[in-house]
């Protein structure tokens, strides 16, 4: 029996997340290597809007659950449905985001369905019929290859890594929804809060000046904001590490925990490019670095390079912009 | 007179995984084989920085619940019980080595199964991990372990608070966009630790001379029952640049007029 490739559809609020057609156009160029059918399966409570709207846009089929139970993501009923279906129905591949939905239940589906899991993939390679994945490690210093040596294997898309293609479909996808009741025993559901608001700040910035542990003290951080104040439409963001030391609060914090930016530059200070916070600026149209480690994984994100100690840079830096404006 | 009682004599068995890592600010270097990384023999060693918040939200629950255990547990070669011990120092009571030489990628398939072998034993009623590693940031390692021992997880928790009962946990989960999912969650579970979740505690000179002297329990992981990895390493590279860079050279003075010419050019600062 044929094997097929299944994306698990990524909705919050009611909406489809971009990042649900990054995995289509990943699953699709997979499809180029393996011949296997590729097609969508959607959870929710009312899914079916959802379905028509993925099946239109991409021309891939659909399968949608129905479950009343589904008011948002939840693991265990997530795992539970999809590893029933995909006992009876062979796979090759289930691409997963890798978003905090995606990383809560890639792993726990790869051992109900007996599969590998590799997350934070970032694309794939084919050599002498063997397909690997790749993502990065050590702070994005090193990339790896990974590869299955399981028939069935789970993966976690890094979001942004895969432009949505032209789907140009001839024709919509087949919807088909099946309702299911399913209620979950260990996990409750209490709902959804807001944990901060006013990150809008960030998101529609034009300017964003970054700062990460290379600045070392909080004492350094007036420099940051100094440097931002020197461009308009700007904000000060940063890394995660910064937000968890309290420094900046977490709605400037950049990555994929964080806010995904496009502003038209994104500066980075002394930040090390984790891949969590790279995948947060791949949408910025121009990205500047500084940094001490002339490795650092920023600079391979970077358009412009700059190897320096931020705190003697940036007060040189902003000398010659107060020059230059006058 | 009972319900005080049953809350006070609430004894979680609490089991924290941990991960001894090199410190990532520093050279890493491809190996001829291009099998795994080499770092020069002076490469300080430290511990997951993820996994130190798992620690203090452990040892804070042990101190709402007096008669609480904490283990910390570690796979690896002999080194990492440095890091068992100086995570220990924060006020946990034993620490548990799982001994393995091998070198290079090990899955962390493998790694959640020989946990799971040794936590199947000890029957916690709590296990918690760091939300990812910050050297291979895989995430896997917490949920994985759940789903061998057959058991509810949540991931990047942010807050958690033990029930009254000590029979569920309540659970906010950090998600995209400025949210947080909230869950009750039956105990015994498995959480993993997102970071910000708390201010980790530095080590007591007595819990780090108590450790000091506690005898770590080291297991084979040879002795353990074996799952085989459903996945390999094939090769590691230099990352490619994803944008043509240039790096500017000359002094800091000219860098920084040269870097303000292209910013001009791209027209994102204009000067007169």
């Amino acid at each position: 029996m044929a094997s097929s490739v299944y994306i698990i559809a990524e909705h919050f609020d009611g909406k489809t997340r971009p990042v649900t057609y990054e995995l289509a156009s990943f699953g699709i160029k997979l499809q180029k290597s393996l011949k296997d059918a590729v097609s969508f399966l959607v959870l929710g409570d009312d899914p079916e809007i959802i379905s028509r709207e993925i099946a239109e846009n991409t021309g891939l089929d659909v399968l949608a659950f129905s479950v009343p139970a589904l008011k948002s993501y939840h693991q265990e009923i997530y795992i539970r449905i999809l590893s029933n279906w995909l006992k009876e129905n062979p796979f090759s591949y289930v691409l997963t985001a890798h978003t905090t939905q995606g990383m809560d239940f890639a792993p726990g589906l790869s051992i109900a369905t007996n599969a590998g899991c590799i997350t934070g993939v970032e694309g794939f390679s084919e050599k002498e019929g063997r397909i690997s994945f790749q993502r990065s490690l050590f702070n994005g210093k090193i990339s790896s290859d990974i590869s299955p040596i399981t028939e069935r294997t789970i993966l976690s898309v890094l979001p942004g890594t895969h432009k949505p293609m032209d789907f140009n479909p001839r024709a919509p996808g087949k919807v088909e929804v099946r309702a299911i009741d399913f209620s979950p025993e260990l996990i409750r559901n209490k709902g959804l809060v807001r944990s901060r608001t006013g990150s809008q700040a960030l998101g529609e910035a034009e300017i964003i000046i970054s700062a990460g542990r290379g600045i070392g003290k909080q004492e350094n951080l007036p420099l940051i904001y100094q440097l931002a104040e020197r461009f308009s439409k700007s904000a000060v963001g940063g890394s995660r590490p910064l937000c968890d030391l309290g420094w900046l609060g977490y709605q400037q914090q950049v990555g994929v925990t964080g806010l995904s930016v496009s502003p038209r530059l994104y500066f980075a200070c002394g930040i090390s490019g984790a891949i969590q916070h790279l995948s947060g600026i791949r949408g910025a149209d121009f990205i500047v670095a500084v940094n001490t480690d002339p490795t650092a994984a920023i600079f391979n994100m970077a358009d412009v390079c700059i190897v320096e100690d931020v705190l003697s840079f940036i007060p040189v830096l902003i000398e010659a912009l107060d020059k230059a404006a006058r | 007179m009972e319900a005080y009682e049953l809350f006070y004599f609430i004894e979680m068995k609490i089991l924290v995984c941990i991960k001894q890592i090199f410190n990532l600010e520093t050279d890493i270097f491809v190996d001829s084989d291009s099998r795994w990384v080499k770092i020069r023999p002076q490469t300080e060693f430290t511990f997951n920085r993820f996994d130190e918040y798992a620690v203090e939200e452990a040892v804070r629950i042990k101190e709402k619940f007096p008669g609480t255990t904490i283990d910390i547990i570690s796979a690896g070669p002999e080194r990492v019980i440095t890091a068992i011990k100086r995570l220990q120092g924060m006020g946990a009571d034993h620490g548990i080595h799982i001994k393995c030489d091998m070198q290079g990628y090990l899955s962390p398939f493998e790694i959640a199964g020989w946990i799971a072998s040794v936590a199947e034993k000890n029957q916690y009623d709590l296990i918690l991990a760091g939300v990812m590693s910050e050297d291979e940031m895989q995430g896997q390692v917490g949920p994985t372990l759940a789903a061998i021992l057959n058991r509810p997880c949540a991931t990047a928790v942010i807050h958690q608070k033990i029930s009254s009962e000590g029979k569920s946990v309540y659970v906010e989960r950090e998600i995209e966009n400025g949210y947080r999912d909230t869950l009750e969650i039956r105990l015994p579970a498995v959480l993993t630790i997102q970071s910000g979740i708390n201010e980790p505690r530095y080590p007591t000179l007595t819990h780090m001379l108590r450790a000091k002297r506690e005898q770590i329990e080291v297991i084979d992981s040879e002795k353990l029952e074996r799952r085989d990895p459903r996945q390999i390493l094939m090769d590691i590279s230099y990352p490619q640049k994803v944008r043509p860079a240039i790096f500017l050279d000359g002094s800091a003075q000219e860098k920084a007029n040269r870097l303000i010419t292209i910013l001009n050019e791209r027209n994102i600062i204009s000067s007169s």
